[in-house]
């Protein structure tokens, strides 16, 4: 194949980093720039402002990576946990200290009195086809002592349209400068096809776990209705390590009261009390399949 | 056959366009989020 068609590949290194091994993937755009804190972003904006946090100060701040997290320092000698996924694990339109991830980590950091570190790599709009590029690069730098792992739909794609620059493909935004784009995306959205690619995803991040030694748990922001029944499921990936309780449905769809009017600041995210029942929930499957007891023993 | 399958050439895009519109639909719903 003519070495033209890969013109402009060293713009990878550059700008985004993504695939390359040995290099953390750089996330960090005009909108939410790198190692920065601001007070809003695309999808919660002040006219959407609403519920429980519509006047609450809500900051993002980023990283020199442009991720909603704290520097990495592989020297820190404290317990590490990655958390991997789409914009319930970012959290948009909640304070930090609310994300599910952030319940979590204080819940373990609490069960073993020492202090745990949360580094969150959860990133808006992207779907599981990133999250395991995340997984593959981030994994060996960081070497974190757990994985946790929030798939989102699986319809949704991470496209390169050049080197260096991603786009990340979803049913309902269509980017202003891709229509057509999109248009051929939801042409070749398939039930089957999104399967095959979580199997895909999956199989990429236990294999990548396994080959870094470090153990991970996960699940999906939808729950079961995202894959076929367990018994099915558990053919093509690793279900023993799946947090036993799904993200609670909030909305319309909730049948308790209290989740119904759940929402986070821009009115379709998940509020405080879904975050807090699926940050429990997580770190009580994890702190019962052992974590940190074998250094307290 | 092929006569027929001419005939029905014109009804299988609009019942294509129809399938899509559908299946788009049903995908919005499963995740609405645009973020």
């Amino acid at each position: 194949m003519p070495f033209e068609y890969f013109q402009g590949i060293e713009e990878n290194e550059r700008a985004g980093r993504f695939w390359l091994r040995g290099e953390l993937p750089v996330v960090a755009t005009k909108t939410i720039p790198a190692s920065s804190e601001i007070l809003w972003v695309p999808a919660d904006t002040p006219g959407r402002a609403s519920g429980v946090y519509k006047d609450v100060r809500i900051t993002y701040k980023t990283n020199a990576y442009g991720w909603r997290s704290r520097e990495i320092d592989p020297a820190s000698p404290n317990k590490k946990i990655m958390f991997v996924g789409c914009s319930f694990t970012m959290g948009i339109g909640l304070p930090y200290e609310d994300v599910w991830t952030s319940v979590a980590t204080d819940h373990i950091e609490a069960a073993l009195s020492e202090p745990v570190e949360q580094h969150n790599f959860g990133y808006g709009a992207h779907g599981n086809d990133f999250f395991s590029m995340v997984v593959h690069q981030v994994l060996p730098i960081l070497k974190p002592d757990l994985l946790v792992v929030l798939f989102t739909d699986l319809s949704r794609r991470t496209f390169f349209p050049k080197f260096g620059y991603r786009l990340a493909l979803l049913p309902n935004y269509v980017p202003d400068d891709a229509p057509t784009l999109h248009r051929a995306f939801l042409e070749l959205q398939s039930d089957s096809n999104d399967f095959m690619d979580f199997a895909r995803q999956h199989s990429l991040i236990d294999a990548a776990a396994k080959l870094n030694g470090i153990p991970w748990v996960w699940q999906s922001k939808n729950g079961p209705q995202d894959w076929p029944p367990l018994a099915e499921t558990a053919k093509y990936v690793r279900t023993d390590n799946m947090i036993d309780s799904p993200f609670p449905t909030y909305g319309p769809r909730a049948t308790d009261e209290a989740l119904k009017h759940d929402r986070a600041r821009d009115g379709m995210h998940p509020g405080p009390l879904s975050n807090k029942a699926f940050g429990l929930a997580t770190a009580q499957f994890i702190l019962s399949r052992g974590f940190g007891a074998k250094e307290k023993a | 056959m092929r006569i027929v399958s001419r005939l029905l050439r014109p009804f299988m895009f609009v019942f294509e366009r129809w399938q899509f519109r559908r299946k788009v639909k049903r995908l919005q719903k499963r995740d609405p989020f645009i973020y």
